[in-house]
């Protein structure tokens, strides 16, 4: 993925051509699972009539059965729920994030960009020594002296993510910075504001979007990751992370408790990566095929 | 080279320089009194000699400027301070763990690099057969799975099921390389995975790029065997981004240890970490923090040595 980041221009690549692309089920079948997720998200209550947190010990590690479609964990709590309870985590915190770091990222990038000198110099050294630096340690040092609870872990992921969305904006505003439109605001006496705005934005939209498809996977990843480690949203949130840390003690009387929202965590991922591919080769053809 | 050397040792500098700052100023992040976070919460009540007794230890009592001074000296001289818990030396502590991570790490990154490389020359040079999508759909499987859904399953599959293999925990080298090695493979593999389908999907679409080139036909051409044009231009050629993303590698295993870590029980740098943080001993999380931040710099400037050092390009630029 990171090499489509690259984009060179090779002879090798598929010839650009008017005629309809074939990037439709590559597209809609992520998004297809992506709005399953969200669903579940919304609908948890709907999915399942059991308490995500409700304990029975008369059920413990139970297999899949039609009181409990995808069985039981360790403390007889109903997993179907507690997956869809999760989805609302996972699905709040990536996209709360993401918006923190789309919002703030696309500020930083497009201004650094646009009007260059040293805002430009101080802001992209900030974003690069950021982004010098894996997300998780950054995330549990900032975590160890805020505290784990929800709100902390969205602002943390969304400060971790902020710089990767301020370099795209950057080299984006750099490539339209002097063209005609951008020049014509200016020309007709648009303030600098308008002319981002309404010239400079539209056209840096397309990988931003890209990077936020992306964006959400990494992030659902993180929150997964600090909630295995014990330190994203305090128990008994039934974070999927949380939920395959702790049935992981428990593999030896059942795989299952770990498995299920592995798969799903995987699945969701992998949708949102293959989502951000699909979308990045629908709008710049002269990446098609490549890596 | 020089310049562009110096002023990459110039940014590495100030970027350590920088996060030693922040680890420094962390502390007062704290809500509340720091002592009294340290010494249980607002809920505990310490007597005024512990809070005195914590103060003096984290240098609270003193003004900050002057403990910033100290601090920094202290890190010049390689001092990390004490524990809040063992009152041990953090340092000491620090290069145990520290060797036990990388005796976790390099390994994955020689399996990452290894087997990544192997399969990337292999999918690029079976392009339009069925194996080239086949080893770049493992790949994306191998991106999409995280560690902390590998690490479970390879525990069940191999320690639980099949009972090859320990589910986790460390012997020393000195003590029996044979169980050393029963220790390493599972988290060494686990670790290696995502990386790996990186360096596979990297070397494929830049081998790609290099093969319809015009030195690859005059190499070729001149009688040099094909696992020569490979290695003697094409793979020299094709490592540049490769390179670039085994710097970002170096940095994801770290990054990816932490959680291996904990899954497997490896008693590195980052399960000491995590024990500091659950139970608040500050002076070894800002050492340990302090510490990966310097791997990570000094990795990323290595990286742009390398990069000086395979394309001439930068080095007369």
């Amino acid at each position: 993925m990171r090499s489509l980041t690259l984009g060179y221009a090779t002879d090798n690549a598929a010839p650009i051509t008017v005629r309809r692309r074939r990037w439709d089920a590559r597209l809609l079948v992520p998004a297809l699972v992506v709005v399953v997720v969200v669903v579940v998200a919304l609908a948890a209550p709907l999915v399942s009539r059991y308490d995500p947190d409700e304990i029975n010990p008369a059920v413990r590690v139970a297999l899949p059965s039609r009181t409990h479609p995808l069985g039981t964990d360790e403390y007889g709590r109903d997993i179907t729920s507690r997956l869809a309870y999760g989805a609302r985590i996972s699905m709040s915190v990536s996209l709360a994030s993401v918006v923190i770091a789309l919002t703030g990222g696309t500020l930083v990038g497009m201004s650094s960009g646009y009007f260059g000198g040293s805002l430009e110099l101080v802001l992209m050294r900030l974003v690069d020594g950021l982004l010098s630096f894996p997300p998780i340690l950054l995330a549990l040092f900032v975590i160890t002296f805020l505290g784990p609870s929800l709100v902390n872990v969205i602002l943390v992921i969304g400060l971790l993510y902020t710089p990767r969305f301020a370099r795209i904006a950057h080299g984006a505003t750099l490539a339209v910075r002097e063209t005609e439109y951008v020049m014509a605001a200016k020309a007709i006496g648009a303030t600098h504001t308008r002319t981002l705005w309404r010239a400079v934005l539209p056209n840096i939209a397309a990988p931003l979007f890209v990077q936020t498809s992306l964006g959400l996977g990494q992030a659902i990843l993180l929150e997964a990751g600090l909630s295995f480690l014990g330190l994203g949203a305090p128990p008994p949130a039934p974070s999927w992370g949380r939920m395959i840390e702790q049935s992981s003690r428990f593999m030896s009387l059942s795989p299952w408790p770990v498995l299920w929202p592995s798969a799903v965590v995987s699945t969701t991922v992998l949708a949102l990566n293959l989502l951000g591919d699909a979308m990045r080769d629908a709008l710049d053809p002269r990446l098609r095929g490549r890596a | 080279m020089r310049t562009y050397l110096a002023r990459r040792l110039v940014i590495a500098g100030a970027l350590l320089w920088v996060v030693a700052s922040v680890v420094f100023f962390s502390i007062y992040l704290l809500p509340g009194d720091p002592a009294h976070t340290i010494l249980g919460g607002m809920d505990a009540n310490p007597t005024p000699e512990q809070l005195r007794a914590v103060r003096q230890k984290l240098g609270l009592d003193r003004p900050i400027a002057v403990r910033y001074l100290d601090w920094l000296g202290a890190l010049a001289r390689g001092d990390l301070g004490r524990s809040l818990i063992t009152d041990r030396p953090v340092a000491a502590d620090l290069a145990t763990r520290l060797l036990r991570t990388l005796q976790l790490i390099v390994p994955a990154i020689a399996i990452a690099t290894v087997a990544g490389i192997v399969a990337g020359v292999f999918a690029a040079r079976r392009r339009g057969t069925i194996l080239d999508p086949l080893a770049s759909g493992a790949t994306l499987l191998g991106f999409s799975i995280p560690v902390f859904v590998a690490g479970p399953i390879l525990v069940y599959v191999f320690a639980l099921w099949l009972r090859v293999l320990p589910s986790g925990g460390y012997t020393n080298l000195h003590e029996g390389p044979g169980r050393f090695l029963a220790h390493l493979v599972l988290p060494a593999v686990t670790l290696a995975a995502a990386p790996l389908a990186t360096t596979m999907r990297m070397t494929r679409s830049a081998l790609l790029e290099q093969l319809p080139q015009d030195y690859v036909r005059t190499a070729r051409s001149k009688g040099l065997g094909e696992g020569g044009v490979l290695r003697r231009h094409v793979l020299r050629n094709a490592y540049l981004p490769v390179l670039t993303i085994l710097g970002l590698q170096v940095g994801a295993m770290f990054a990816g240890s932490v959680i291996v870590e904990a899954i497997f029980n490896w008693p590195g740098m980052n399960t000491y970490l995590l024990q500091a943080i659950g139970v608040r001993d500050y002076p070894v999380i800002q050492a340990v923090v302090l510490v990966a931040s310097a791997i990570f710099v000094s990795v990323n400037f290595l990286t742009d040595v390398g990069y000086a050092v395979l394309d001439p390009r930068i080095r007369y630029g």
